[in-house]
Order: structure tokens, then sequence, then C-alpha cells
């Protein structure tokens, strides 16, 4: 009988130890001091870097910059300014300017991410320029952090845009041909007026 | 009066009747059986877990649900027999068992002193409501779904679905901070506020899941506005003897397995105390639509709970501490990055990301983790109960986006995360004085949520206080009357960055509310509730500071600081029937909100670097909500029984002129069940076929959505079940057929309606195994 209420003491003793030691998880953190949201990385700027062959050291900039996020005050946009019939060689950076040093992105995803990312970029309005792909992933599908852009006609309207759309595609990324736009989450999406002047 | 309120508690013994026992012992002729069955005798439903003793050979034996005990190998001779039911209700008598194979006992019926079996109220039900309730076997037939899915089949309760496998439930039109969840007596306290959030509860530690219908702003919080859900567990059995039950539940769609097992035992050299042991696994894979597999759809959920309860004549105490912890899949195809993704989505009929069958979870994904300990007190005095509860809730929530950090030294971690405690402490009185019955109670809470990650929610502090007292007053046999008042009063410290710059608003709010019910029987078969009453719900936190883009609506939201309270006057009408063959209810109800909060378009659109989000702000209109739920069933032979059960809302901007958003399309489903004779071992098998049929929404606010409400659907579902005796457990069996014709549809309150079809054909097995170790105890 004493044995057997030994038992039965045990067995709940064990059983709130078990409670014990699973309870009460708890919150350290001092609910007076909130996490300050720019410790997240955060794309704050698309810049585009714009040299022709003949002048390498002639470097253009055009910038998308949001220094304070989603919200608050409104984005800068640069209008993109090109030559008619010009070859461009164009590169395109992502960064975290609430960062100091200021974090380049685009250099994370050059290093690890290109199989999982891809940028596409497309006319918005009726003028005459082509995009061609400059580097790829390991299967040999366009990344689009480099391109080169062939520029057409000259025009004067202000209506015409540039888009570039940056797709995060993780295991979704297609192994051949040239990507799927359809496929996977917008990082990016920003319309860059464009103009596009004649030589005279 | 007495006898209505306190029916006395009365059991009687069935003839039981000694038979030779097949299997007959070597040694002497003690090979008698004692049968019996514990009735209440007012209303001849049986008694379930009472124990049953007998002192001369020191064994006892526990009534199943049908109020059975039995006792074999017993000897002829005089025993003495003691019975006691929960709460403390005992009754004694003697039996003489004769060397007869049929035997009568009548049993000397005493009394000890004045004996409540109707005891007293659960959770504070309050006495005038229109609630339903899922039990015994009507529960088992929705084991292994969520919490929200399983409170689907009562009428005018709906679910708003985030895919299949996050369902929020919806009371009369309305959800999240308008619904209570009371888990074990307890407000559940989780992040409520997002639609894509389920409510963190294992409904397997439930024995009994009740939905209260209407406002029930008095008992619960004055933000109980649509209803109440109530989750109780079955109150301990403090008898000796050891009790388990397993249940198994397979889905054939996402090949989902469900095991749940419960134990407990009462202590017998400590009478009065009990303990139990509960846990519950889930596991699903991707879910299939009747053309393709959903892409990251699975789950994994592991909870489990422990509880102790020690019982005297007049004072109890009782823990009950429980841990939730859920992993689940966002369909890949859902998680939005911009507005252009949803618009693609929206547009292709088909999910643009294929996959096949898979369990592994991904990114996007959900990782909830909820924690209650709760501690109760009673002591009983005279008629009356005073009870202290403490309880301790911790909620952790995590949401990944499908973006892990570019960064690959920065650790894989979740982009939203909030941790949310809450301590809530109450005691109350139920009491009775003559004619009167209620209950007065204060409740305090306190809460502290903060957030890592990016900010969508803000970190606060918050104290609530609530007094309260509800009186049931019986006029006569036929006429009841009920009335509360309850005052509330609640402070509310945020904390959060607003560029760059630390903001601490503080907020107060206080109101009394009150309500009136009236229960008239008319006639015999007919029973008319009414009830009138006010709540108030004052704006929650992300109401008034949420700011961010909510990944899942691919929507800007903003927080309006400056919300006033939602106020609402609310009236109900609930005419019960009950004929011979045919019973049921039609329960109509209308709300009348002043400053109804809600999610307003704005304009321009906000510009991010992922494109212009669709901009909404939470805003205050007049609003009023009305509808009805009908439910009829009728016996149309010995074997067959038709129900129907219908249910309609309709809910109205009247500042706007304009019909509001996410209010459920009317559902009518019908029902036949064909109950089969017992064979042997196969006890009441029953077959039945319930057609569901869900109306296109037509009521719905002009541009405020991006796609139209999908067109009515029709499902049907089937199911065969039976007790099978085996080992002397009655197993309950059940293989339910759920979209039997694998229809393709979308449902107005699934947000996976976007994207994809809702899923297909899924058979569901269930297997619900008790385990009497007191049944049958030889000596």
């Amino acid at each position: 009988m004493k044995a057997k209420k030994n038992i039965h003491a045990k067995a709940l003793l064990l059983l709130s130890f078990v409670c014990m030691l699973y309870a009460c998880k708890k919150d350290d953190k001092d609910v007076s001091i909130p996490a300050n949201s720019n410790d997240q990385e955060l794309i704050t700027t698309v810049r585009l870097v714009v040299s022709t062959d003949a002048s390498p050291t002639d470097v253009k900039y055009f910038s998308y910059r949001d220094i304070d996020g989603d919200g608050g005050t409104a984005p800068k946009l640069d209008t993109i300014k090109l030559l008619e019939n010009t070859t461009y060689t164009v590169r395109v950076l992502l960064l975290d300017e609430t960062k100091t040093p200021i974090d380049t992105i685009s250099n994370d995803i050059e290093a690890t991410e290109k199989d999982a990312h891809q940028f596409f970029y497309s006319k918005l309005g009726m003028y005459d320029l082509t995009t061609t792909y400059l580097d790829f992933d390991d299967n040999s599908v366009p990344v689009g952090l480099r391109i080169s852009i062939n520029t057409g006609a000259g025009f004067t309207t202000k209506a015409n845009k540039y888009k570039v759309v940056l797709k995060h595609q993780p295991g979704l990324k297609p192994k051949t041909g040239n990507g799927n736009a359809n496929l996977g989450e917008t990082d990016v999406e920003v319309d860059f007026p464009i103009l596009i002047q004649g030589i005279q | 009066m007495k006898n209505i309120l306190f029916a006395l508690m009365c059991m009687c013994i069935l003839p039981s009747i000694a038979k030779a026992q097949a299997m007959q012992r070597s040694t002497d002729s003690c090979s008698y059986k004692l049968v019996g069955k514990i009735l209440y005798l007012n209303d001849s439903m049986p008694i379930d877990g009472a124990m049953i003793s007998i002192d001369e050979i020191n064994t006892y034996a526990l009534t199943n649900a049908l109020g059975e005990f039995k006792f074999d190998n017993l000897c002829a001779g005089t025993y003495t027999i003691h019975m006691d039911m929960y709460l403390g209700v005992h009754k004694d008598t003697v039996i003489t068992l004769k060397n007869t194979t049929e035997v009568k006992f009548l049993m000397e019926e005493r009394v000890y002193g004045e004996i409540i079996i109707e005891g007293f109220r659960k959770n504070n039900q309050p006495e005038i409501s229109t609630s339903e309730t899922l039990e015994k076997e009507a529960l088992a037939r929705v084991r292994g779904a969520s919490l929200g899915e399983s409170l689907t089949s009562i009428p005018g309760v709906s679910a708003l679905q985030t895919g299949p496998t996050i369902f929020k439930p919806v009371i009369q039109g309305m959800y999240g901070n308008r619904v209570l969840i009371l888990n074990n007596g307890i407000r559940q306290e989780g992040q409520q506020w997002g639609n894509e959030h389920a409510p963190e509860v294992d409904p397997f530690i439930a024995n009994k899941i009740t939905v209260i219908k209407g406002a029930q702003s008095i008992r619960y919080g004055s933000d109980a506005i649509g209803g109440v859900v109530l989750l109780d567990p079955e109150a301990l059995n403090t008898f000796r003897g050891t009790r388990a039950q397993i249940n198994l539940a397979g889905f054939s769609n996402n090949r989902a397995g469900v095991v749940s097992g419960i134990v407990e035992h009462g202590f017998s050299h400590i009478p009065g105390l009990a303990v139990r042991l509960q846990g519950t696994l889930r596991k699903g894979g991707n879910s299939r639509t009747p053309d393709y597999w959903l892409k990251n759809t699975g789950f994994q959920e592991k909870n489990f709970s422990a509880a102790a309860a020690y019982q005297r004549t007049h004072w109890g105490l009782e823990t009950f501490y429980s841990q939730f912890n859920t992993e689940l899949g966002i369909f890949a195809g859902s998680h939005i990055g911009n507005v252009t993704d949803l618009i693609t989505a929206i547009n292709s009929n088909q999910p643009a990301v294929t996959s096949d069958f898979s369990y592994s979870i991904e990114r996007p994904k959900q990782v909830v983790g909820h924690e209650l300990w709760k501690n109760k007190a009673y002591y009983n005095f005279g008629r009356n109960r005073w009870v202290v509860e403490y309880a301790r809730q911790y909620n952790k929530r995590q949401e990944y986006d499908s973006h892990k950090a570019y960064n690959p030294n920065l650790p894989d971690q979740a982009q939203l995360q909030f941790e949310l405690t809450t301590h809530n402490i109450q005691s109350y009185v139920e009491h009775t004085i003559g004619k009167l019955r209620g209950v007065a109670g204060i409740s305090y809470i306190n809460q502290k949520n903060t957030y890592e990650g990016r900010f969508f929610i803000p970190n606060f502090l918050s104290n609530a206080i609530g007094v309260y007292v509800t009186e049931a007053y019986t006029f006569s046999k036929k006429t009841k009357i009920e009335a509360g008042l309850r005052y509330d009063y609640k402070t509310l410290q945020s904390y959060y960055y607003e560029n760059g710059i630390l903001k601490t608003p503080y907020r107060t709010f206080q109101s009394p509310t009150a309500s009136l019910g009236v229960s008239h029987e008319l006639g015999k078969n007919y029973t008319l509730l009414s009830t009138v009453g006010t709540a108030y719900r004052p704006p929650n936190v992300n109401e008034l500071y949420s700011y961010g883009v909510h990944h899942g609506a691919a929507a800007y939201e903003i927080g309006n600081p400056n919300l006033k309270p939602e106020q609402s006057v609310n009236a109900s009408v609930t005419l019960n029937y009950f004929f011979k063959k045919c019973f049921g209810y039609i329960h109509a109800y209308g709300y009348y909100f002043n400053n109804y909060i809600y999610l307003k378009p704005v304009f321009p659109a906000t510009l991010t670097i992922r494109g212009a989000f669709p901009t909404f702000e939470y805003t205050q209109v007049n609003a009023t909500y009305g509808g009805f739920d009908i439910a009829f069933n009728d016996s149309l032979t010995k074997h067959i029984i038709y129900s129907t059960r219908l249910s309609l809302v309709s809910a109205y901007d009247r500042t706007q002129n304009d019909w509001l958003i996410s209010i459920p399309p009317t559902k009518w489903q019908n029902g036949l069940k064909l109950v089969l004779r017992t064979k042997g071992k196969i006890v009441k098998p029953y077959l039945s076929v319930d057609g569901i049929w869900v109306a296109h929404k037509s009521n719905t606010p002009i541009n405020s959505d991006y796609k139209a409400p999908p067109p009515a659907y029709f499902l049907i579902q089937a199911e065969v079940g039976a007790y099978l005796t085996i080992a002397k457990q009655d197993m309950l069996i059940t293989l339910t057929g759920q979209n039997l014709l694998n229809a393709q549809y979308r449902d107005y309150l699934d947000r996976f309606r976007y994207y994809s079809d809702a899923v297909g054909r899924n058979i569901v097995l269930r297997l619900q195994i008790p385990l009497d170790f007191t049944k049958n105890k030889t000596i």
C-alpha cells in the first residue's frame, strides 16, 4: 500500500516537474523600446549605372530612391536620358542607404542568389529600344544585373517609361530558356520615365 | 419550483440481471454479474462517469456514456453499494445478490440534503441565449480538423479562410476581434487581428464545443459582439481509476494524419485528486484541388496539455497547462510582392506555380506557439459558489516571407514576430437567492506585446478591468427574465517609431454595457427567447497604429490613432420548437452599429520600390447587420431523419450607403440520415448524405474587391459510421467523403479564391477508441 502511495507521489512530482520544464516561455524584451525597423534589410535605391563602350569613363547614374522605406516621404525618381542609336552597358545596383556604410544588396544576389532572382525589363509606351542580358546564372538563364541597351530613334514625348522588375523565384526560376516573369514574388518594380534624345 | 431549478437527484438502477458467466471460475460459484444503468429520474438521461463502488469486495466501476455499469464475477451475498456523481453527489444502497440467474433490485433512495444536479453553470454561461453545442458523436465527426473548420457545421457559423489550413470562425457575419474564444474558461488572447491568423487552440482538449450566438458582452467582455466559442474539457473524474481515449484520423486529400490521446487517472489513496494528460499530433502535406496541387500548403502541429484537480465537498483546486505549436506553409502562389503579382495571379485560371505532393514546408510560412497556464479555486457555500481564477498566456507568432535575407551572413529568421503575454485574474460569485440566480464578478487583464523585424503593429502595454453583475429571475414555470450590467475600463500605452522618432501614445477607453433577455414557453411545443443588449469594443491596436504592407492582402494598411470605440445595439429572437417527430429553431438577429471600424480604400495608392499598393485606412462608419438561421429536423420514419439548415446574413454601411465586404453568403444544407439496427457488435450504424449549397454573394460593395464574388456552388458529402464493440470497448468509426463529386469551386470567404480553386474530394477515416480500465474490474 505504502509503496503504491509513493509511486503516485512520485508520478505527481514528475508531472509537476515536466510542467515546470516546459512552463512559462518568456518574452524578455522591454516593451518601451520597440524594435527599429531600420535594422531590417531594406532596398531603398535602384541605381542604373550607364556607360558606353566608346567612352567608358563617362558614367551616368539614374536612380529611384526611397530613403525612409515604404510610405512616409515620397520616393525620388530620375528620368533616364539616353542618346539615340547608341549601345549602352548598364549595371544595376540595389542599395540599402539606411545602413552605414551603404549596403549593396545586389552584390549578395550576384554572389549567392543568382539562381533565385531575375530582372525583367520592359517598355511602357511606343519607342525604339532593345534590352539584352549580359549575365547568366549557373543554368545559363539570364539574371539581368548587367544588360546592354540599344537605343533607336529619339523622341520628345514625356510619357514613355522603362520598367525594371526584380522577381524572387526561389526554386521556381526555370532551368532553361530566358526565364518567366510570371513566377515568384516581386522584390522591385520601378517605372523610370525615359527620354531618348536625337543627336544634332 | 425547486424541482425545476434543482431537480432532486434521483437515480434508479434498472433491473439488473445476474447471469452465469461463460468463463467459469474453477474454485467457487462467484460468477454472477451485476449490470445496471444510472439515469436522472426527472428526464431519464443517462449519467456518464458516475462511480459505483462495492464496499465488501473493495472494487468499483464507472458508468459509460449510456449510464451503464457492470460488475463481473460476483459471489452471492449482500453488498453495500455507493454511487458517486461528480459535484459531490452521493447515494448509498444495499442489495442482495442471490444464487439465482435473475434478480431484480429495487433501491431505496436516500438523498443527503438538497442536491443540485443541474450543477453550477459551466463557464458562467448565460441563462438566456441561443447556442449550439458540438459534443459526443457530433464532435467525433469533425475531429482532426482545425477549430474554425470544425464549427462550420453549425448554422450561422462560417469560416474566414486562407487556403486549406487557416480557418477563422465567423459568427453572425463577424470575426476576428468581434468573436471571442474561451479556452477552458479563459479568453483566448492571441494575435486575432489578422485575417490569416487562425485561433491557436487544439480542439482535442475539449469534449464539448459550444457556440453562443449574438453579443455576450456581460460575462465574457464587452467586445464579444458576434458571439462566443466555448471549448470545455470534460470535468476531471476524481473517482479512482484510469481512463483513456485515442482519436485517429486520416485525410486522403492532403494525406494528413492526426493522432490524439488523452489519459486520466483518479487517485484511490487521495480521494478527490485526479490528473489528466493529453496530446495531439497533426501533420499534412500539400492539398489538392480537382485539377492541381497547391504548393507549400502543408502543416504540422504538436499540442499537449496537462491538468490536475483536487475536489472536496465545499472547495476545490484546478490547474491546467497547455501548449499549442504549429507550423503552416502558405501557398506559394498567394504570397504577393505587389499588385502586379496579384493581378497576374487573379487573371490566370490556374496558379503559375505548380507542384507535386509534398510534406515539406518552405517559406513563406507561419510558426505559431501558444501557451496557457490556468489556475482555479472555488468555494461552495449554501447554494452559492465563489471562484477565483488566474491565467497566464504567452503567444508567439512568426511570419516568414518567401524571401530570406539577401545577405547570406544574416540568420534565416522571420520577417515579422509578435510576442504577446497576457495575465488574467478574475473572480466571481454564482449565487441563488430565492427565485433569483446570477453571477457577479470582476475581471482584470494585463497585456504586453512586443515585435521584432518589420513594423506592422506597435509594442504595447494594456490594462483592462471589467465589473459585471447579471441576474436571472424566474417568474413562473414558463417565464424567465435575465438582466445584466457591466462596466469596462481599458488603458493602452503603445510604443513605436515613426520616421525614426519614438512615439508613445496613451489612450483610455471606458463604457457601460447592458443586456436583457426573456424566455417564455408558448404552450407545450414552443419556447421563445428574446434578447436586447448593447456592446462596445475599444479599437484594437492594429486598427489604431498599423502601418505597412500587409503581404497576404497586397494592401498598404494605415491605422487611425483617433478611432473611437465601436458601439452597437443588438437584438435577437429565437423560436425553439419541439414536436413528437421534429424539432429545430428559427433565430433572427440584428445589430445597429455606431462607429463601426473597418478598412476603407483611400487614394492615391502608396508608391513603394515594389510598385504602387492600393491603400486602406481604418475608418469608422455606421453600419447595420441583420440575418437569420433556421434549423429543422424531422424523423420521416423510424429510421430516416431529414434535416435542413439555412443561414443568411447581410451588412450595410449606413454612412456611405453601400454594402460591407466579406460577409458570408447564404448557405443551405440538407441531409438525410439513415439509422440502422444494432447488429451484434455493430452498434447504432448509420448512413448519411448531405447536400451543401452556398449562394453567390450578391450584396457586395462596388469597386472594392480585386475579383468579383465567385458563383454559387454545391457540394455533396456522405458518411457511414458505427460503434464497434471490440474487447469490451465501444469504438466509434466513421468514414466521410467531403466534396464527393470533386466539384471545382471557390468560396467567397476564402482569400485563396483570388489564386486557386478550393480543395477537391477528401475522404476521411476517423476512429475513436475509448480505453476504460475501470470497466469489468475483476475481483
